[in-house]
This record gives structure tokens, sequence and C-alpha cells, in this order.
């Protein structure tokens, strides 16, 4: 069975008499290891993808399976848990608490997990080792994205999901990050949902979610993904 | 202004409600709590200035030594200033018909005098005025509860003053319940009679009084109390004047009466001086006489009497002679007799002797007579025997005849015969025999013939004897004869002397007897005279006296008029003003503190409130960067987007003062005047009077406070251009704090500890905000709690631990201890008392030598300071030390010695008198103020014993029921006037005390707002600019708890300094306060009870834990979609 499987998920928003589908009836599968990327315009409903497989919010009607736990059904605590241990989490705007270091920021996560990464091993492997004891304030937005990915992978997730991480940086930034992320879900296996509106990143991802008005139009094998030196936008 | 700019605004609020209301709040809070505190004041004194008006309460009090007459009424009412004057009565009495004696002060109830108004009219409450003889109106805070229809009995004497005479009944019924504007506090004043305190104070009708004069005077000032406050300076200005010109009304009317009464009065009793002077010169005149009299008499008598008795005095040596020489001759007589028969007795020796020597030589003779006769009586034998022989020899047959012839011889033979017969019968026989018995017969013959020889000799011998001895008897015989005719004439002569002797003793005894009659006689007439002198003389003492009596009687009389006259001594009016009332001037002090009180509290709302303010709209305007930005770009000018800003400030500012103003104004004057009230009797209620002054200051304050934050905050938005405005504010760096230099200790610390601590220091006007405000709540409770402790420690302290007894028994007047006896006796051998004291205690005043204290002041004098020791305990209040009298000084009570600056060893001067005395130790009292001293301290001090009147006992086991039988029981006797019982103050404290707790109720709840306020905003803000901090920590997983720890912590350290910084702020607030509204007589407590520190943090604790709370369920409420969103 697949790591990930959404089956048959409406998700609806109700403004007084008129109902919206955020998400329309989707289904999809995505298999461990694999790096996904759902691509779509604004609105086509993939943050509520991301929201609803990220336990942050919950589909009106469906099933989502992530390793063979069906999600939709979880109560407030297990999604807790559900997010605590088997999700990673890369925002679109690094989300770093001000106030805490790097190498802090990364402990928020160590702290709660039940087998995490050692933190500076962490940083490490994203190359921030250096600059562990500054504040996020003091770091670059890439460096912050880093700690950030960090922060997401040093709690061993079994599902890393990023939210536009490239959305807030430059060409360069951008690329070093998704190269971060590829590499990352190459040498440790680690399954990538990668949610974004750019079409030049979908080259690189082992799958592409093409979603459109709520509604997946395009859920394909990229045979031979690109490595993401090579891609250009 | 733009529409758009307005829509905006509305809508901000709209979306920002919990911040809007929390400005709102804290603003309500500081403005309402100041102005409505500070509004109390001007309440209470509106209130008094209504109630003094409704009751026409006298500007006035006239008293004067001998009373007033209607003279003098007319004098006062058309003195320059004066109004209206209604002349009255009153009386201090006791009563014993309660269960506890009390001092009453009988007024005459009011009444309309001449054309004037009422004066000080009274509130009857219950019942009716008394309109005829035998009613009466008891005020209400009548201790022992008459009910009407009760009876009340007045003793007919207080002390030494006789009050049936001054009143027409003792007899009255309850009738009425009133309260008077003249008594407005608990204090009812002082007396002259009883304890000198009064207890309670009654209207009796006017006609009651039995009085000549009115003894007191109410007038009013005819100015309107509209038009001048009685709490102003030119209220007191006109008392002032007027109160001089009633003195020169006095002057003139003291004048008038010692003109009138006292001169006339003086003549009087001078005449009458004289007069008893020259009645007293006749009458000792006359008794003089009768004296001379009775003296001429008795020496008259003396001489009589001690003539008659030379008489018979002379008599009795007479006789006493005779007896004399009668008793010589007797013992001559006794002498004669016992020579005579002295001679009689040696001449009868000799004769004796004589008679002695003839008797022998007789006897001799005698002998020789029965040698003789036995000599005789042997011839006879022999001859007999003789014949006697013969015949037994005789032969047989010999013839009768011969026999009987010889037994016929042998039977005649005799002494004389025998030789005769024996020679015949010889002679016969030879005869018949011839001669054969002749030999026989010779022979016996030849025997008698001897005997017959001897015989014959002693015959010749004896008439030889005889013949010597007859002479000798013959001159014995005569001597007898002899003596017998000489003891016979000497007899005879004893005889005739012992006739004239006892002739002689007869007559003496005669002359004796006729003595003792005379003498008899004598001592009749001297009874007599005697007798008829005492008589005479009993008359003339009984005269004496009689005159005597008559006299000091008359002099008596005299004297006490004289007494009476000078007793007036310096014909005085006394003018009282208001002040004098018991507890005016208190109420005006008591005011004065409220809002002392109301000056401090509100700062800190309003400091509170600046915070507040600070806080929310800088975190407000940094929200709406970007949207300064826009309408900056969009051309608006600054003034208008401040003006936004301002507009929220201060429409929430505008809100909360409204607010504040209409839930506080109405509210807490009237909490405060409650409290106050249980305090005075006045009207039940009071009418709010803004004060204005306090009003605007606050809304200035509070809008200035709001608008000044703001417009600060906007200036520094606005220098940035709309570019800079328009991207996203970074964020503000964090940034290593000196704790973390402690690396080991800080390496321990989670995540969110750090955080904490950052931002802690990272965020420095809500930790500001938040410590003050937190401060600020728990020294509030802490105050208040701190003033509960104070005030009952006042109640718990003196009356457990300072004050042990329980009982107080006044006696009838004030008198030497020795003349105590009897009661103390009585309290001694009382099971239900185990210790008593006996004082005697007078009001004072007292003063050092830099200040002076006038009041209520006691000077306590113990009679025996080891007892005394035993019922109130004397110690240092700090070191618990106790004190003890001696005779070198006084013990003051701390507040005394504080009020008057002094310390251990200073001097301190005692009375009007100021005598002089060393303060020997201060000790621990909280109610009233006291000098203690041993009654040798007085006696050194005054140079003569105290006067006793109290005594303090401490009874066992003291409830209600032991009360009441001791009450009965020790109001039995005749020397006890009163008996009251510390329980009833404790009780009235207590209810005081009750009526403070609303007080610290309303100061613990507003505390409680102002942390519910500061918290839930700090909270807020923490909440809202931390938004996507929280949703982070969501997204990766936190559980709720963890979630609201991240949170919570920053607001429970907060907290926690906060509590501390209270904790001291409170005792400094506490001590502040408790100085404030402090009275003169009492002490509050000293210290804050740890407990009160406890409850203080605990409370303000829970607050913070309630909003907590609240605030879970809004972390909760956190969309995690917030993590997503980019920065503002």
């Amino acid at each position: 069975m697949s790591l990930v499987e959404f089956k048959n998920v409406y998700k609806q928003y109700k403004m007084g008499e008129v109902t919206i589908n955020a998400v329309d009836g989707i289904s999809f599968n995505i298999e461990e290891g694999e790096f996904a990327v759902v691509v779509g315009s604004s609105g086509a409903g993939k943050t509520t993808v991301l929201n609803i497989l990220g336990g942050m919010d919950s589909a009106t009607k469906g099933e989502v399976f992530v390793d063979n736990k069906n999600i939709t059904k979880l109560n407030d605590k297990s999604l807790i848990d559900y997010r605590r241990f088997d999700i990673g989490f890369v925002f679109q705007f690094y989300n770093l608490i001000p106030n805490l270091t790097a190498k802090e920021n990364v402990e928020l996560a160590t702290q709660i997990s039940k087998n995490p990464l050692d933190c500076e091993t962490a940083l490490e492997s994203v190359g921030l080792i250096e600059r562990k004891d500054n504040f996020p304030a003091q770091l670059s937005g890439g460096e912050q994205q880093r700690v950030s990915i960090a922060r997401a992978l040093a709690k061993r997730p079994k599902l890393l999901l990023c939210d536009e991480p490239t959305g807030a940086l430059d060409y360069n930034t951008g690329k070093a990050i998704l190269k971060l992320l590829q590499n990352t879900c190459r040498e440790e296996k680690m399954t990538v949902v990668l949610i974004t509106h750019n079409q030049a990143i979908t080259p690189m991802a082992d799958r592409v979610i093409r979603m459109k008005s709520g509604k997946v139009i395009e859920n394909r094998i990229n045979e031979n993904p690109m490595n993401v030196d090579d891609i250009e936008w | 202004m733009k529409k758009a700019l307005f829509k905006n605004t509305f809508r901000e609020i709209k979306n920002t409600k919990a911040r809007f209301i929390s400005i709102m709040m804290i603003v309500a809070l500081g403005v309402g709590f100041f102005v409505g505190v500070k509004s109390t004041a001007p309440s209470m004194e509106q209130m008094a200035i209504d109630y003094y008006e409704e009751t026409n309460l006298m500007d006035f009090r006239l008293i004067s030594t001998v009373g007033f007459d209607e003279d003098d009424v007319k004098a006062v009412e058309n003195t320059s200033g004066i109004n209206d004057v209604s002349p009255s009565y009153f009386l201090d009495v006791s009563t014993t018909s309660g269960d506890t004696g009390k001092t009453i002060r009988l007024l005459g109830a009011p009444s309309k005098y001449a054309d004037s108004d009422i004066i000080n009219d009274t509130l009857v409450i219950e019942g009716r005025m008394p309109t005829k003889d035998g009613e009466i109106a008891i005020e209400c805070n009548d201790f022992s509860k008459y009910k009407i229809g009760d009876k009340l009995t007045i003793d007919e004497k207080v002390g030494d003053t006789d009050i049936k005479g001054q009143l027409s009944t003792l007899e009255y019924e309850v009738v009425g319940i009133v309260k008077s504007p003249m008594y407005i506090s608990i204090e009812r004043g002082t007396t002259t009679v009883g304890n000198g305190k009064i207890d309670e104070f009654a209207y009796i009708a006017e006609s009651n009084f039995e009085l000549e004069r009115y003894t007191v005077m109410y007038a009013t000032l005819d100015t309107s109390k509209k038009a001048v406050s009685p709490f102003s300076e030119e209220y007191e200005k006109l008392i002032d004047d007027v109160t001089d010109n009633l003195e020169l009304t006095a002057d003139v009317r003291v004048e008038a009466f010692t003109g009138e009464n006292i001169d006339e009065a003086q003549k009087k009793i001078d005449d009458g001086k004289k007069e008893l002077e020259e009645e007293k010169a006749k009458v000792e005149k006359e008794l003089a006489d009768a004296k001379a009299e009775i003296e001429k008499g008795e020496k008259e008598y003396e001489s009589e009497i001690s003539t008659a008795q030379a008489q018979i005095d002379s008599a009795q040596a007479e006789i006493q002679k005779g007896r004399e020489e009668l008793s010589a001759g007797k013992s001559e007589y006794e002498k004669s007799v016992a020579v005579f028969n002295d001679e009689i007795n040696s001449a009868k020796e000799k004769l004796d002797e004589g008679y002695a020597q003839f008797e022998s030589a007789y006897a001799q003779i005698d002998n020789l007579k029965t040698t003789k006769s036995q000599l005789e009586a042997e011839k006879v034998t022999a001859a007999t025997v003789t014949i006697n022989g013969i015949i037994s020899t005789l032969p047989q047959g010999t013839s009768q005849e011969v026999l009987d012839t010889l037994n016929a011889y042998a039977v005649s033979i005799t002494t004389e015969n025998a030789v005769a017969v024996l020679n015949e019968a010889k002679a016969y026989l030879s005869s018949v025999f011839y001669g054969a018995y002749d030999q026989a017969f010779d022979m016996a013959l030849a025997g008698i013939a001897q005997l017959d020889e001897n015989i014959t000799k002693l015959s010749d011998t004896i008439a030889l004897s005889e013949e010597k001895l007859l002479p000798v008897k013959e001159e014995l015989d005569k001597g007898y004869a002899e003596l017998n005719a000489k003891e016979q004439e000497g007899l005879a002569a004893l005889e005739l002397a012992l006739a004239q002797l006892d002739e002689a003793e007869e007559k003496l005894n005669t002359a004796s007897a006729t003595l003792g009659n005379s003498r008899a006689e004598l001592l009749d007439a001297k009874a007599d005279g005697k007798k008829q002198l005492e008589d005479a003389k009993k008359k003339y003492e009984k005269g004496k006296k009689e005159a005597e009596e008559e006299f000091s009687k008359a002099e008596k009389e005299l004297s006490d008029a004289q007494k009476e006259l000078d007793d007036l001594g310096e014909i005085k009016w006394m003018i009282f003003n208001r002040d004098d009332n018991p507890g005016y001037s208190g109420f005006v002090d008591n005011t004065g503190r409220v809002d002392a009180v109301a000056s401090v509290f509100p700062m800190f709302f309003l400091l509170v409130a600046m915070l507040v303010c600070l806080t929310t709209m800088t975190r407000l305007v940094e929200e709406k960067r970007t949207e300064i930005g826009t309408f900056k770009a969009l051309g608006y000018s600054d003034r208008s987007i401040t003006f936004k800003f301002v507009f929220y400030a201060c429409s929430a500012a505008f809100l909360g003062c409204v607010l504040g103003c209409v839930s506080c104004i109405p509210t807490l004057p009237r909490v405060i005047y409650n409290a106050y009230s249980m305090l005075y009797n006045m009207e039940d209620s009071i009418d709010i009077v803004v004060d204005k002054m306090s009003l605007v200051l606050a809304l200035l304050a509070a809008f200035a406070c709001c608008a000044l934050v703001t417009l600060f905050v906007c200036y520094k938005n606005l220098l940035h251009k709309p570019a800079s405005l328009m991207r996203p504010k970074t964020p503000k760096a964090g940034k290593r704090i000196l704790m973390e230099r402690i690396t080991p200790l800080w390496n321990r610390f989670n995540f969110s500890s750090k955080v904490t601590f950052r931002n802690l220091f990272r965020y420095k006007s809500r930790l500001f905000m938040t410590a003050i405000g937190i401060a600020g709540c728990t020294a509030l409770m802490l105050t208040a709690f701190g003033l509960y402790n104070s005030i009952n420690d006042v109640c718990d302290i003196q009356f457990k631990e300072l004050c042990k007894y329980n009982t107080i028994i006044v006696t009838d007047k004030e008198k030497p201890a020795g003349e105590m006896g009897e009661l103390l006796k009585a309290i001694d051998n009382d099971d239900r008392f185990v210790s008593s004291a006996l004082v005697s205690q007078k009001s004072i005043s007292v003063s050092s030598d830099k200040e002076s204290v006038n009041s209520d002041v006691y000077l306590s004098v113990a009679q025996n300071p080891e007892d005394f020791e035993k019922l109130i305990t004397l110690r240092n209040r700090v070191t618990k030390e106790e004190l003890s009298l001696s005779n070198t000084g006084a013990v003051i009570t701390e507040k005394l010695a504080k009020m008057l600056s002094l310390k251990v060893g200073d001097t301190v001067y005692i009375g009007e008198e100021k005598k002089e005395t060393t303060v020997l130790g201060i000790t621990e009292n909280y109610v009233y103020n006291y000098v203690y001293m041993s009654e040798e301290a007085y006696e050194n001090v005054y140079g003569e014993k105290p006067l006793y009147s109290t005594v303090y006992a401490e009874a066992d086991d003291l409830n209600v029921d032991v009360e009441k039988e001791l009450g009965s029981d020790y109001l039995k006797r005749e020397d006890v006037t009163a008996i009251s019982f510390t329980s009833t103050i404790i009780k009235d404290f207590k209810d005081m005390i009750g009526s403070m707790n609303m007080v610290v109720l309303v100061m613990i709840i507003s505390a409680g707002a102002l942390a519910i306020v500061v918290l839930y905003n700090l909270t807020n803000i923490n909440l809202a600019e931390r938004n996507r901090e929280i949703a982070t920590i969501k997204v990766l997983g936190f559980y709720h708890k963890e979630t609201s720890a991240f949170v919570y912590r920053e607001n429970i350290i907060l907290t926690i300094i906060g509590i501390l910084f209270g904790l001291i702020l409170g005792i400094w607030l506490w001590d502040f306060v408790v100085k404030t509204i402090e009275m003169d007589t009492v002490m509050f407590g000293k210290s804050i009870h740890a407990i009160s520190f406890v409850l203080a943090a605990v409370l303000t604790g829970v607050f913070s834990l309630v909003v907590n709370f609240i605030m879970f369920f809004k972390i909760k409420a956190i969309n995690m979609v917030e993590s997503l969103k980019s920065i503002e």
C-alpha cells in the first residue's frame, strides 16, 4: 500500500447558502520515498490538501491514509501525535521562533520527538553548523529555510511537507533549497511532498500531482526525474 | 474626517474588541475608583449639611454655672448674629432598672420657644416624642434594648445629688426611639456624675424638669447654612465673630445676675449672720446667769454639807475616843482579872501543896491502921482457927454441947474478946477435958498476945501520928477558908468593874447609833441637794444645747447659703459650638481620611491604565504598519492617520470613563458611607455629590495618557517612509540575555523557558505593566487584608491579651479606698470572680514639652498594682517584655506616647495643673489612651490619695446568663451604680469591624479586577503578537498543554515578580492607609499577619490562573493555518 492515499476527499466551506468545495472529491496516492510535487495555481486547492495531509485541517468527506492510518478519523489528541511524530513541515516563511537561535529552533523539534536526530547533525546536514548560535534575524532567508528544514528533518518524520519552500527566496537560494530537499529524499529515503505553484519545478519530482479548481487533473510518475541543478526557470 | 477612515476605525474596534475593552476597563477602573472614592467625602459632607439643616442643629450651645432665665434668653436672642434661641433643660441621671446600670443624660424634648424654630430637632425612628409627664424617648443606640412600652426607672440619687427633687417623676414609659443631630457618633460625652461617662441620652417632656432656671440654651446663626457650609472656613469665622458677641452678652448678663441675685443673697446672709450673733449674745447671757445661780446653789450646798459632815465627824471622833477608853478599861480589867487569878491560884497552890503533904501523911496513918486491922483480923482468925482446930481434934463422942459451945465461942470471937473467949473456951474445955487442950490454948493465947502487943504498938504509933497531924489540918482548913474569902472579895470587885465597863459600852453604842442616824440624814440631804442641783444643771444644759442646736442650725443654714453662693464661684457662661458635640469633629476628620485614601489608591489604576494603553496601542500601531504605509502612500496626512489611533484610544478611554463613572460614582460612596454609618447615627443613605474637580482631573488624566501614549507610538512609526512601512517590519531581533552566560543553568532550560526569559527582557514595557499591575493588585489586597488584621487585632489583642478583666463595676460615688471595703470584700468572696482590682479613673488632658492631647485620655490609678497588673497587661508591644507600675512615675500607652512624642524617661505633664511625672514605660494598647499610675505614684504627684470609683474584675466563664445574674446581684447594692461587661464593647467593636469588612471587600474586588484586566490584556497582546509562533509550534505537534505553557510561563514569572514586588509595596501602602485612617482614640494593630501575605499572594495567583484559564481556550482556538500566512 502507498504511504499516502487520498480517497475521494472533499473539503467544503459553507458561506451562507453557498457551499464551496475547496477540494472536490480528489483521490491520489504517493509511494514511500517519493519526491512528490503538488502543483496548481492559486485557489486550486493545493494548500487545503497540504493542510489535510499535515493534520492541520480535516476533510469534510472521504478518507486519507498515511502509513495505513486513517487520519480523517483521528481525534484532536491523535492528530497532534500524528503531527508530532509523523510529519515534518517546511514553511514558506520559515516560521522560526525569532527568540531562539538556529540550534534552539531545531531543539524545539527534537525535544518533542521520540527518536530525533542529534540537532547538530541535523544542522550539519543542511550545512549550517557554524551558524547554530545565530538568531533567525541574523540569518539570510535561505539560511533560515535551511534551519527550518533541519528542524523538520530532526524529527525523523515519515513525511516531509514543504509549503512553497522557495516562495520567499531568490532563484539561486531557492534552487539550493530544492537541491537539499531532493538530496534528503534520495539519500535519506525520505518521502517529500512539496507544494508549489511553480510549474518549472515539476521535472525534478518523482511524482507530479496537478490540481485545478479543487480537483486532481493529473497524477503521473516522472520516469526520469531531473537533477535540480539541471532545471532552469 | 474621511468616511473611509471612520469606517476603518470602527472596524478596527470591532476586530480588536478584547484590546479595546481592556483599555476601556482599566480606564473605567481607574477613573471610577478615583472619582467614586473622591466623591465620598463631599457626599458625606453634603449629607451632614442636609441632616443638620433638616434638624436645625444649633450653632451654639450655652451653659451657665447658674442656669438661665427669660431675660438671659432674650439677651441672647438680641445678640447680633443670632437668629433663634431655644432654652431647655438637661440632667445627668443614672438608672439601674436595666440589666446593667448606666448614666443617662436626660434632655428636654425639643419644642418651639416663642416664635423661633425648633432647634436640634430629633428624628423619630419609632413611636413618638414624649408629650406628657412620665414619658421618655430613648436613643436608637440604646444598649440595653428597651422597647416601646417598657418601663424605665431613674435612680433617686446619683452620687450625692438628689434627683428626686429635680424631676416630677422617676418612673417613665418608653414611647419613642429617636436620634439626635447632637449625638451623631457613638460617643456620648462626659459628665460629672457616675464614672464620668454618659452612656446614653434620652428625651423627656420639659414639664418633667422641676428646675427653677433653664440649664441650657441652644442658638442658631442668622446665616443660612445653604449660603455658608458648616464645614467651611467662612463658617468658622462667623462662629468666632458671633462667639465674641455672645461673650459680650454673657458679661452683661453675668453682671446683672450678680447684681440681682448674688449681692442680694449675700446681704441676706450677712443680715442673718448679724441677727444670729445678737440672738446668740442674748441667749448666752441668760445662760450665763442661770449658770451662776447654779454655781451659787452648789456652793451653799457644799458648805452646808461640809458643816454637817464636820459635826458628824467630831461625834464620830468622840465615840471613837470613848471606844478607845473603853477598850483600855477592858484590857485593864482583863489584866487585873489575870493578876487576881494568879494570886488566888498561887495561894491555892500553896494550900494544895500543904494539903497534899497532909494527905500523904494521913495515908501513912491509914496504912498503919490497915496493918492494925489486919493484925486484929489475924487475931480473930488465929482465935477462930485455934478453936476450929481444937474442935477438929476433939474425940469422937464429944458431946454436942461441947461442940456447940465451942462453935459459939468460935463465932463470937472478936478482936477485943478473943483472949477472953479463948480463955473461957480454955476454961470450959479444961473443964470438960480436964485441961487436955490447955496447951493448945495457951499456944494460941501466946500468939494472940504477940499480936496484941503489935497492935498496941501500932495503935500507939497511929495515935501519935494522928495527934501530930491534927494541927496541920486545922491550919490548912483555915488557909482554905481565908483564900475563899479573899477570892469572893476579888471577884465581887471585878464584877463591879465589868459592870461599869458594860455600862460605858452601852452608852457608846447608843451614841454610835445616833451618829449613824444623823449620817443617814446627811446623806439623804446630800443626795437631795445634789439632785436638785443636777436637775438645775440638766435644765441649764438642755437649754444650752437647744440654744446651741438652734444656733448651729441657723449657722449651717447661713453657711450653706454662703457656700451655695460661693460655689457659684465666678458666675460663668460657657459658649460651645458644634465642635464640642461628641463625634462632630470626628465626622469631618473621617471624611478627610476617606479623601486621603482616595488620593493614593487610584494612582495605581491610572499608572496601570497608562501602561495598558501604551502596550495595547503599540501593538495596534505595529500591526497596522502596512495600513499606515498604505494610507500614507494614498496621501492621507499624518494627522488623519494619527487621528484614527488617537480616536481609537480616546473612544476607549471615553467609554471607560463613562462606564467607570456610571458604575462607581453611585456605588462606592454608598459602600464606604455604609461602613462609616455604623459609627454614626445620621441619615441612612447619602445623596451622591460628585467631586467635579476630581472628575475633571480623572478624565483629563485618562484622556491625556491614552492620547499621549498613542501619539507617541504613532509618531515613531510615521517617521518612516511609506515604502519601508509597507515592508514587513523586521522582527525584533532575538538577543542574548545575561542569564545565558550561566551556561550550565541555561542549557538545562528547555526551549520554552529560554523563550520566556528572552521575552521577558525583550518587551520591557510589558514587563513593567504586568509587574506594576500585579504588584498593585497584590499591594491592594495586602493592604486590605492588613487593614482587616489591624482592625481585628484591636479587638483581639486589646480584649483578649491586654485587658483581662471582663466586668467593670462603678460605685455610687468617688471615695477613698478605705470606704470600699465592703464592696471589695463582696467581690473577693464571690466565687464567680477570679480576681479584681480597684481603680481610680478620670478623663484628663496630657502634654509633653512639645505636644498636648486634650481628649480621650484617661488617668487610671491602681490601688494595688499587683492586682491591677493581673487584669491589665502592661508590656512592650515589640519585645513583649512585661512592664510594671512603681511609685516613681507613670506608664503611658503607645498611641499617647506617639502623639506626645514621648520616650521612656521623658517628662509628661498630667491634667490642667500640669503635674509633672516621669514616663516609666510605654505599653501596648489599642483602644483609648491611658496614663497608668500606682497609688503611691499618684500621691507623689498630687500630694493626696486618689478617690476610687471603679472596680475591674475578671469573672470565670462569663456568659449572658452569668452577666444577667451578676448584674442583678450587684445592682441591688447601695454602693454600686453600674456594672458593665466588656463583652458588649467587644460586640459593638465587632459590629464596627463588620462594616469595615465591606470596605476591605471593595478593595479586594477592585484589586482583583485590576489583576484580571492587566493579565488579560497582557496575555491577549502576547497572543496576538505571537500568533504565528504559536501556530507554528502547533504545527510542529505541540500538545495544547505545551503550547499554553509556552505562553503562560511568561505570565507566571511576571505574576511572581509582581507579587513579590506587590508584597513590599503593600506593606508601605498598608502603613500609609492605617496611619491615615487611624483615630486618636484607637491604635490599629501594627502588624500584618503572615496569613494575609499568603492570602494576598495566593489570591493574586488565583486571579492570574483565572486569566490563564480563559486564555487556554483562546490559545486552543488559534488556527494553525495562520502559520502559513506571510508576515504582515
